[in-house]
């Protein structure tokens, strides 16, 4: 996302992301006005992570495994960070995105861990992992993913598995029509249905008088009024100045019998 | 010291030195018999990974096999084997034979044509995705422990014991058969060979049939061990296998075994010692190619060419 910036920007174009979470892209300044996003920021995931895994997992000892790409190393730092400032011992490891072979890496996470936290993107990486865990001996040590993790292969690994996603509304009658026609795997969806909501409104509503110019579909989007009710997340959207949902709770799930619950 | 760590990196390292010793075997058969670096073994290994996979879901999957776990992995192995003993020869009759008298870059030219072409055809046939082995569901993976300090878990003895079994296997077959006489006979000089009677496309085949049931079974070993499977698989563990035959020393079939154990070793101890050890443990391991390549060019266990000029 942060690379298609320039060109974005210098032909005058808005961008709304369902996905990009990277939390500098709406704080460094150099896209406000032009991004928008209806995802929260790692900030918030981070803030929901470490204090669940503190608060309620009581862990002592979290081992964090990143996959050495930006989305995943800028929110295993803030995690890191925040279990810092909270007293908790904190490894760091990373592996590649093409790896399948983590025994090496398993082998180095200290026996007393309580959490290994993984920041990747690519469930079937996650299940992998957690077979691994278990073949040499470590099955029992809690796993805690991102959203990037947020699929039937992670959680199907077994009660020690958490995850962190975004909102989104269950009750919604399009989040049941989609799941029962797809079988609920795919959940990045709500977001970006969502970003396209903002979009076509903006663009909408900058027709409205049989003109418009990038400037003012870029004013419409800052201006973003989606009710709750309308919105697949579950909760109402409207951008900050920065670009960010004024809204933006992560939640916690716990794996209950192969399926992910929400417990925070 | 750690021996916790120790023990724990030296049996990953022994894991995946199996099969890194597994894939470094056809290379370095197919070098010793026709000087050539076959850059599409690596994916020869994909496929059969794949085909196992296939086995394993024509037998109704790791949760409802037909068969009991063991005997579907045993199936799974010798289908993959078979169905990439043919591949291999008829990737020789296809892209190298024609090229036998050509000036050696061609058939290289051809080996990486062959490799670009398996990749693309996994990637059009399977997809991208991942595909899972989903060993625990299949035999269920248990884990050993001696002490505080060694665990082992069932597969990977598995891994290393079949390993070292194929292989045994096969220093049998090259060192104590007929048709591993004609094997070093058309390796040693392959028109003196020919004129002795050896039928040396035949022969030229069979190495090739051998060499890619070897990578097939690393292939089947790899998705059983780590559980998943992707169709650009083929690549790095490709490069893996040809830099364990050449530490070891191209055409030497105990160097390509022992290249692959040192490979295997390097990777695991290079991650759990090593500063930025899981990250770079790729670095390390093409150093110590390039290590070998000035210090020692033919192998540990190669003979240096003498060429007559």
């Amino acid at each position: 996302m942060k690379a298609t910036t320039g060109a974005l920007k210098g032909a005058g174009l808005g961008f709304v992301s369902g996905s990009a979470t990277n939390t500098q892209i709406t704080t460094d300044g150099t896209r406000t006005g032009y991004f928008f996003r209806t995802v929260p920021p790692d900030s918030s995931q981070s803030q929901s992570v470490s204090a669940y895994i503190v608060s309620k997992l009581k862990a002592k000892n979290v081992y964090i495994v990143d996959d050495q790409e930006a989305y995943s190393i800028g929110l295993a730092d803030e995690v890191q960070a925040q279990l810092k400032a909270k007293g908790v011992n904190v490894g760091r490891d990373g592996v590649s995105q093409q790896q399948s072979d983590f025994s090496a890496i398993i082998n180095k996470i200290p026996r007393d861990t309580d959490v290994v936290y993984l920041p990747w993107q690519l469930p079937p990486k996650g299940q992998a992992f957690g077979q691994q865990m278990k073949s040499l001996g470590r099955g029992s040590v809690k796993l805690m993913g991102s959203d990037g993790l947020f699929d039937p292969a992670f959680s199907g690994l077994g009660s020690n598995v958490y995850d962190s996603f975004f909102p989104v509304n269950p009750q919604d009658k399009r989040v049941k029509a989609f799941k029962k026609l797809h079988g609920g795997t795919e959940l990045f969806g709500a977001p970006s249905y969502v970003a396209t909501q903002v979009v076509a409104g903006a663009i909408d509503k900058a027709c409205a008088n049989g003109t418009a110019s990038r400037a003012e579909v870029r004013a419409k989007l800052r201006a973003t009024k989606i009710s709750k009710k309308a919105s697949l997340l579950g909760l109402p959207i409207a951008f900050d100045k920065n670009g960010d949902m004024v809204k933006k709770p992560f939640g916690i799930y716990h794996s209950v019998g192969g399926v992910f619950v929400r417990v925070g | 010291m750690n021996w916790s760590l120790f023990f724990g990196e030296l049996v990953s390292g022994l894991t995946l030195g199996s099969i890194y010793a597994l894939i470094a075997l056809g290379y370095t058969m197919v070098y010793g018999i026709l000087k050539l670096l076959n850059f599409a073994h690596g994916d020869v290994y994909m496929v059969g990974a794949f085909i196992g996979f296939f086995v394993l879901q024509w037998l109704g999957g790791p949760l409802t096999t037909h068969v009991t776990g063991w005997l579907a992995i045993a199936i799974m192995f010798a289908v993959a084997m078979l169905g990439c003993g043919a591949l291999g020869v008829g990737i020789e009759i296809f892209a190298y034979r024609p090229l036998r008298n050509a000036p050696r870059i061609a058939p290289l030219i051809s080996a990486l044509g062959v490799s670009i072409f398996l990749q693309n055809s996994a990637l059009l046939l399977w997809g991208p995705q991942f595909r899972s082995y989903d060993t625990f569901d299949l035999i269920g993976v248990k884990s050993y422990h001696i002490g505080t300090n060694f665990f082992i878990s069932n597969i990977q003895i598995f891994t290393i014991a079949t390993s070292i079994g194929l292989m045994a296997v096969l220093t049998w077959l090259v060192a104590r058969t007929r048709t591993g006489k004609a094997m070093r006979a058309t390796s040693f000089d392959r028109e003196a060979a020919e004129m002795m009677g050896i039928s040396v496309n035949r022969v030229i085949s069979f190495t090739f049939f051998v060499g890619s049931a070897l990578a097939a079974a690393g292939g089947v070993m790899f998705g059983i061990v780590f559980g998943q499977i992707f169709s650009l698989m083929g690549f790095t563990a490709g490069l893996k296998g040809f830099t364990a035959a050449v530490v070891g020393g191209i055409g030497s079939i105990p160097g390509a075994m022992l290249g692959g154990f040192l490979i295997g070793l390097t990777e695991a101890f290079a991650t759990g010692y090593l500063p930025g050890g899981s990250t770079y443990a790729n670095l390390y391991v093409f150093a110590l190619l390039i290590a070998m390549f000035l210090i020692r060019p033919s192998g540990l266990l190669g003979s240096p060419v003498i060429q007559k000029v």
